[in-house]
């Protein structure tokens, strides 16, 4: 058995085609659960910058890799065999390589982004709920979460804000300690303003106000995020209860001055406040910086958090390819001591068959105590007899191709025939 | 009693130097696994400790505070106790790298060196005298844990304003409970103060000691932190001010009380001693 995977990722396919393989939880489930010959075992991880079928590939099977290619035509109308160089093909070694990289997201676009390991949970709770994760691919999941888990709490692959939203709640979070008790003003409801609202409501802020020059613009943005609108003269009174002011409007002269926060600030009577510009030109006074109890970030100071929490994760690369190349090779030994576990409970049926045969010959007229003191003694001293050589067999499984020779021999010298399927 | 006393001697310290190693494994990994235990971990240690000093002050008929290794030791009681109280309240377990590992050091020094029994004087054995330099010491450690937390906020303050996010912005708590630290063990630290004080001056009065008590510079320098304190508090509840003033003050508070306590008992040490 080995693991293949077949599919496209931002490197190897344009978005118009990545789109059109992007399955939701329905098609992802009906995709799983549909007819497929001998592809029993299979997961489907599918992102918006990801789509890939990972399948157990039986030895004496048919190479499955047109077979899923197909699948995935049936599914999606999209021909990936005739586009070469789109889809990647991965078998053994290199699929589990790559399903490891993928969960600690150094195969992510965003370098060590963190909702992949979440993405590869939900694949494995769904393959494992459409009943097509086998023994293999379930431990190749485990290792995988493993793996990622490792990654990011022994590296900082996974540390630092590398977008402008989520430095600006990385910044709160550092500050408060109770976001749901804390209030944000965004002023500008562009798409940049909408972006930055989406992420500060689910990062859990408490209240939000969206403020505009245009009201309904504002409306429409503060409905889509559950936010309260407002109009751009109703900015100098929001500042006096908002602990966190994201700008990004288009306007032409800063429409936060230091004198309007000098005097925000001294209503709030020294409580801190987060201030956030994203526009260029800028929309708050530079000098708000150098108020008491004002942590001003504009657009340069963004820039340059997430150029260094980049560059930080950067880092942190060789350490994870190190950890993923320790877990690869766990799971091989772990794949090596598959192939012996048939030769080993095969011949230990072989032994206790002969040693059945030998109980019932010899000790048909014997009492029923002494029978079974008979029974335990032959029984012990089987298991220590096939103690040594069992052990030797699980270690010999670490060794490649030796795990095989052996298996052979014993299947010569005892006259053993295992069942491979289980 | 006396072969719980001996148990709990060497339970103690082994219980600090595990509180010690937690914390500091609770900096460096941020793992969640040792933040869940280190709560219980550092309540059964404190427990212990106190159960330790009541068993002691059982012994001995006094409370064990009487001498240098004895306060040293309740030094460390108290830094622990006091962090205990803070992380019930929802604290930092992160800034405990600074205290635990201290409080640690302290109850191993006077748990080597402090083996021996000592005799006291009749004076020492006074409760307002017991009262007067456990109140002291809780009170110099629960402002000293305050003054930690302080240059914690200053710290990460700064990194946030400069933009600069360095390892303490990755593991320090957020500046909302670096404050609220700050403020409740200033506020344990200003109580007890208080209390060290009163009890030091009804000691004096019921052993005939008031006149010394009026030149004495360790209670003029006492009075002074603590008047020091009362103005920084005040600002607070009162005024309402907030963010790096209090913060300062509290430092500044700690930074003049440890000075003076070493410049006046180096100066006069004559002054504050009790025969």
């Amino acid at each position: 058995m080995s693991l293949v995977a077949v599919g496209v990722d931002h490197r190897t396919a344009p978005v118009d085609l990545r789109e059109a393989l992007v399955f939701d939880e329905d098609r992802a489930r009906r995709f799983l659960l549909g007819e497929s010959e001998a592809l029993t075992e299979r997961l489907l991880l599918s992102t918006c910058n990801r789509t890939e079928l990972f399948v157990v590939h039986r030895r004496k099977e048919r190479d499955p890799v047109p077979a899923l290619l197909e699948l995935l035509k049936r599914a999606c109308g999209v021909d990936l065999s005739t586009d070469t160089g789109v889809a990647r093909v991965m078998r053994g070694e290199d699929a589990v390589r790559h399903l490891f990289r993928v969960a600690c997201g150094i195969e992510s676009m965003v370098l060590g982004e963190t909702q992949i390991l979440g993405q590869v949970k939900d694949a494995a709770e769904l393959a494992s709920h459409c009943g097509t994760a086998g023994p293999l691919l379930q431990r190749a999941l485990e290792a995988a979460v493993r793996v990622a888990r490792k990654a990011r709490s022994e590296t900082t692959i996974g540390e630092g804000a590398v977008s402008v939203a989520s430095v600006a709640v990385d910044v709160a979070r550092k500050m408060f300690d109770d976001l749901p008790q804390r209030h944000a003003l965004v002023v500008g409801a562009g798409e940049t303003g909408r972006l930055v609202a989406q992420h500060l409501k689910t990062s859990g802020i408490g209240t939000l106000t969206v403020a505009n020059r245009t009201l309904g613009r504002a409306r429409d943005v503060a409905d889509e995020v559950g936010g309260d609108p407002a109009g751009l003269c109703g900015v100098p009174p929001a500042l006096r209860d908002a602990d966190i002011v994201v700008c990004s409007t288009s306007a032409e002269e800063p429409i936060l001055t230091y004198a309007e926060m000098k005097a925000a600030m001294k209503a709030r009577k020294g409580r801190m406040m987060l201030t956030i510009d994203i526009a260029v030109p800028r929309d708050i006074e530079e000098e708000v910086g150098r108020l008491e109890g004002v942590f001003h970030h504009d657009i340069d100071a963004l820039g340059a958090i997430m150029d260094r929490n980049l560059a930080n994760r950067q880092k942190a690369v060789p350490r994870v390819e190190e950890m993923v190349e320790h877990a690869v090779a766990s799971f091989q030994r772990w794949e090596r001591g598959l192939e012996v576990v048939p030769a080993i409970k095969a011949l230990r049926e072989r032994f206790d068959e002969l040693r059945r045969e030998e109980l019932d010959r010899n000790l048909k007229r014997v009492p029923e105590g002494a029978r079974q003191q008979a029974e335990r003694l032959t029984e012990s001293l089987l298991n220590r007899i096939l103690h040594g050589p069992m052990s030797r067999l699980h270690r010999a499984a670490d060794e490649p191709g030796r795990g095989k020779d052996l298996v052979a021999a014993l299947r010569e010298l005892f006259d053993i025939e295992e069942n491979k399927d289980e | 009693m006396e072969s719980a006393v001996s148990l709990l001697t060497v339970l103690v310290p082994v219980l600090y130097a595990l509180t010690a190693a937690n914390s500091i494994l609770t900096f460096v990994t941020r793992g969640r696994g040792y933040r869940k235990g280190s709560l219980p971990l550092l309540g059964v240690t404190v427990g212990f400790h106190a159960l330790l000093l009541g068993l002691k002050a059982g012994l001995t008929a006094r409370c064990p505070i009487a001498t240098l290794l004895e306060a040293v030791g309740m030094m460390g009681f108290a830094l622990g106790a006091v962090f205990f109280v803070l992380e019930l309240r929802r604290g930092s377990r992160p800034t405990g790298i600074l205290i635990l590992p201290l409080a640690f050091v302290l109850v191993t020094i006077a748990t080597i060196f402090g083996r021996e029994p000592v005799e006291v004087t009749a004076a020492l054995k006074n409760p307002w005298f017991s009262i007067h330099s456990a109140s002291a010491v809780i009170a110099v450690a629960a402002l000293a844990i305050s003054c930690v937390h302080g240059i914690f906020y200053l710290l990460l303050y700064r990194q946030i304003k400069t933009h600069r996010h360095g390892r303490l912005f990755r593991h320090l708590p957020p500046l909302t409970v670096l404050s609220r630290m700050t403020l409740l063990a200033a506020v344990i630290g200003w109580a007890l103060l208080l209390l060290t004080i009163l009890a030091g001056y009804t000691w004096a009065i019921e052993s005939g000691r008031l006149a010394d008590l009026h030149g004495d510079p360790l209670f003029l320098v006492t009075t002074a932190a603590w008047l020091l304190y009362t103005i920084g508090l005040g600002t607070r509840y009162l005024v309402g001010w907030r963010g790096r003033f209090t913060v300062y003050l509290s430092v500044c508070g700690f930074a003049f009380l440890i000075a003076s306590l070493v410049a006046a008992t180096l100066i006069w040490p004559a002054m504050h001693s009790v025969r």
